[in-house]
């Protein structure tokens, strides 16, 4: 297998796609209400922590993905059980996501399109960046993030006109659990789930400074969605977003700048398409690489089309319908997350600390 | 490496021939919906649509034309129309929606809620409620316009020149209607009668208390409720001033206003402040008073500040006491401002409002007389 190797922009450039992700249409933790921004920060807060946990670990085991990591720390047959669950969690996430793209173009522009037409359009793209390599996906990101830039950036300086300060006031008013409470939420998803991400980068220890890579997307990913949240809630006000199922969309399309701008809601269907399609394609890499690692295969690119065409056909029957995505997504999922995002990462950093500290002294 | 190519090659040549969507659709299968109103009888929706009928071609018209229908839902109106011109109903270009006052009597969330829930109307599409009158009516009498109801949305976008109507979208509706603390008001339309014709005049607004309409507000009334929430961006002040017996009629015209709603604790007692601050010219004076003299000028002020102040206070105390219904968003203020006594007063807030003390101070700043600086005099 030919040495992959990418730099530091790229990888910060893909983490932060991924972290935009599926949260752009979404958006996160409105049971906040008014007080959605403190509660990102918050989130953002614990993220970094959290961050901390995965950084020290790449850092560890330098040119090793999680489930090398994982196999060495746990030995043969707990590590493979471990790997087993984390291949799982990227692969359900995977297959969320991709459920949540179709889901959002269905509802948006083609009620009448049959749902697996839009699936292998979506899906036979992601496999084919899969099979061509990280390389590909990274130096993919690294264009068409400032392409999604530009884009936000100029739509959201363009909904000024409708903000209204008023939106965001009063601070605090049910106290602070229900803000912490979607601090959480906000937190797995989707800062937490760049824990994919140990399992598909294998960092060079000369060239890449994982320390750097993870606080720099997190901090810009973080800025992202902060500003998108705000605007929202700024824009459409608390009771009236939290009956939307797209706020973002229905943010741009009350922009209407004189009779000729208006009606540019589909420039955020391209961002969230763009970046639900670098998150599915991590999710399907990281997957991918988890197999190859408990089979001992040489190489992962002879399980992409499979592992790619299940999850296709995953996403079409996890839900039955929005209405149940939605409950999944903001009730169910923070806490079906939490231990693949903080307890694991958390007694592997423990217990491989004690593994090299033993390994030391014996030597 | 030659197949390759060639795949490759009638790959992109396809890209011409089958691009598109799923079912594409030809502009001439749909009917495009310009507005259209809704009028309930008993548990019927009888819903009437003004429908764009371009033809093509070197002299590009467009007319228009209406077709009604009825249904159970809303969406069921919608789609029997296909029983009459045999064409599926495209929204996303509806700029106006026109609902009874009979039936927003009855509630007006099982009204909007498609528009809320569909994807093809938009969240910009204005309300209007026809005042006791059938909204279909209203289409009837479209008159001559291109498009009627392009021409209701650009008076409704004009009447920030006038403010005797509030320019309601439907989100904003909807997120005034879910909000405690704030009761929702839509403009008014009517017909009547000029030059020997019947035609649709837009005045005054529509009080709703809940979802349910309870009264309207005339066109000066509206023009007090626009001052206390702050949406005034222009229009006229007119009054017939007497300055030592010399009678004048006088327009000033609004060029900016900022209200301010300030709750407050005195005596124990909730006290509401209100303070407008309007910057205005002198647009016309039908008489003869000198108002270069600063004396004069500050007379004219005072009229004026006591006339909106007291019309600010009439409107109030009808709100107070005929609807019940806050209209203003006091509730909201108070929210904002004192969340811990909201929190307290939230659940008697209804009966409360009937009662609360309310103070108006208005300020008017003349900035300019316009073009001429002394009225017209005849020297005889």
């Amino acid at each position: 297998m030919t040495k992959e190797t990418i730099s530091d922009k790229q990888a910060i450039s893909m983490i932060v796609m991924f972290i935009i992700g599926s949260s752009i249409v979404f958006g996160v933790g409105s049971e906040a209400k008014q007080d959605i921004w403190l509660a990102i920060i918050i989130a953002l807060i614990w993220a970094f922590i959290i961050m901390f946990i995965y950084v020290k670990i790449y850092s560890l085991f330098p040119e090793k993905n999680l489930f090398q990591i994982i196999d060495f720390v746990f030995g043969k047959y707990i590590g493979k059980f471990i790997s087993l669950l984390y291949i799982w969690y990227s692969f359900h996430l995977g297959a969320l996501v991709l459920n949540d793209t179709f889901q959002f173009i269905k509802v948006v522009s083609f009620p009448e399109t049959p749902e697996y037409i839009l699936l292998i359009f979506m899906g036979t793209v992601c496999i084919w960046a899969v099979k061509e390599g990280i390389e590909v996906l990274c130096r993919m990101s690294s264009f068409f993030i400032i392409l999604l830039i530009i884009i936000i950036i100029l739509v959201s300086s363009l909904s000024f006109s409708v903000m209204n300060i008023n939106n965001l006031r009063p601070t605090l008013y049910n106290g602070i659990n229900p803000v912490l409470n979607s601090a959480f939420g906000i937190f797995s998803f989707p800062f937490a789930e760049t824990v994919i991400f140990l399992g598909v980068f294998n960092f060079e220890k000369s060239k890449n400074n994982p320390f750097r890579i993870y606080y720099r997307a997190l901090l810009f990913g973080g800025a992202i969605i902060f500003i998108l949240s705000l605007r929202n809630i700024l824009v459409l006000g608390s009771s009236f977003l939290e009956s939307l199922y797209f706020p973002s969309y229905t943010t741009v399309e009350l922009i209407e700048i004189g009779e000729f701008l208006q009606r540019i809601e589909v420039a955020v269907s391209v961002v969230f398409l763009y970046a639900a399609f670098i998150k599915i394609s991590s999710c399907l890499l990281c997957s991918c690489k988890g197999i190859e690692n408990i089979f001992n295969l040489d190489s992962y690119k002879i399980l992409v089309a499979p592992v790619g065409l299940l999850m296709m056909t995953f996403a079409c029957n996890i839900y039955e319908s929005i209405m149940e995505m939605m409950e999944w997504a903001f009730l169910v999922y923070k806490y079906y997350a939490f231990p693949f995002q903080v307890i694991i990462p958390l007694i592997i950093l423990i217990i491989a600390k004690i593994k090299t500290k033993k390994q030391l002294k014996s030597i | 490496m030659k197949f390759k190519k060639a795949l490759l090659i009638s790959l992109i040549f396809n890209c011409f021939f089958l691009s598109g969507c799923w079912n594409y659709r030809e502009i001439e299968q749909f009917s495009i919906v310009s507005g259209f109103s809704i009028d309930k009888s008993e548990n019927i929706y009888n819903l009437t649509f003004e429908v764009i009928e371009s033809a093509g071609g070197r002299d590009k018209k467009t007319s228009t034309k209406l077709i009604s229908s009825e249904g159970l839902t809303i969406f069921d109106a919608i789609r029997n129309i296909i029983k009459y011109p045999g064409k599926k109903l495209y929204f996303s270009h509806a700029k106006v929606v026109i609902i009874s006052s009979e039936a927003a009597k009855e509630g007006i969330i099982p009204l909007l809620d498609f528009i809320n829930r569909d994807i093809e109307p938009r969240y910009n599409t204005k309300i209007l409620i026809s005042k006791n009158i059938e909204a279909e009516k209203i289409l009837e009498n479209g008159g001559n316009t291109e498009i009627f109801c392009y021409s209701l949305d650009d008076m409704l976008d004009a009447q920030k020149n006038l403010s005797n109507a509030p320019k309601v979208e439907v989100w904003e509706f909807i997120d005034d209607l879910g909000k405690i603390g704030i009761s929702p008001t839509l403009p008014t339309i009517t017909l009547e009668k000029k030059n020997n014709k019947v035609i649709p005049k837009i005045e005054g607004s529509a009080v709703f208390k809940g979802d349910k309409l309870v009264g309207y507000l005339n066109g000066s009334e509206t023009k007090s409720l626009l001052f206390i929430k702050n949406k005034i961006k222009g229009g006229l002040l007119t009054k017939k001033i007497d300055i030592e017996n010399n009678y004048a009629n006088i327009s000033l015209e609004i060029f900016n206003n900022k209200t301010k709603i300030k709750p407050k604790i005195e005596n124990n007692k909730l006290l509401i402040e209100i303070s407008t601050d309007t910057d205005v010219s002198i647009g016309e004076i039908s008489g003869n008073i000198d108002f270069s003299k600063e004396e004069e000028r500050k007379k004219i002020k005072s009229y004026f500040e006591e006339d909106l102040e007291n019309q600010i206070k009439d409107l109030i105390k009808k709100a107070q006491t005929e609807y019940e219904s806050d209209i203003f968003g006091f509730g909201k203020v108070i929210k904002i401002k004192m969340p811990s006594l909201w929190k307290e007063i939230e659940p008697k807030w209804k009966e409360l409002f009937k009662t609360i003390d309310v103070s108006v101070k208005s300020n008017i700043n003349i900035k300019n007389t316009a073009f001429t600086s002394n009225p017209i005099k005849a020297g005889d």
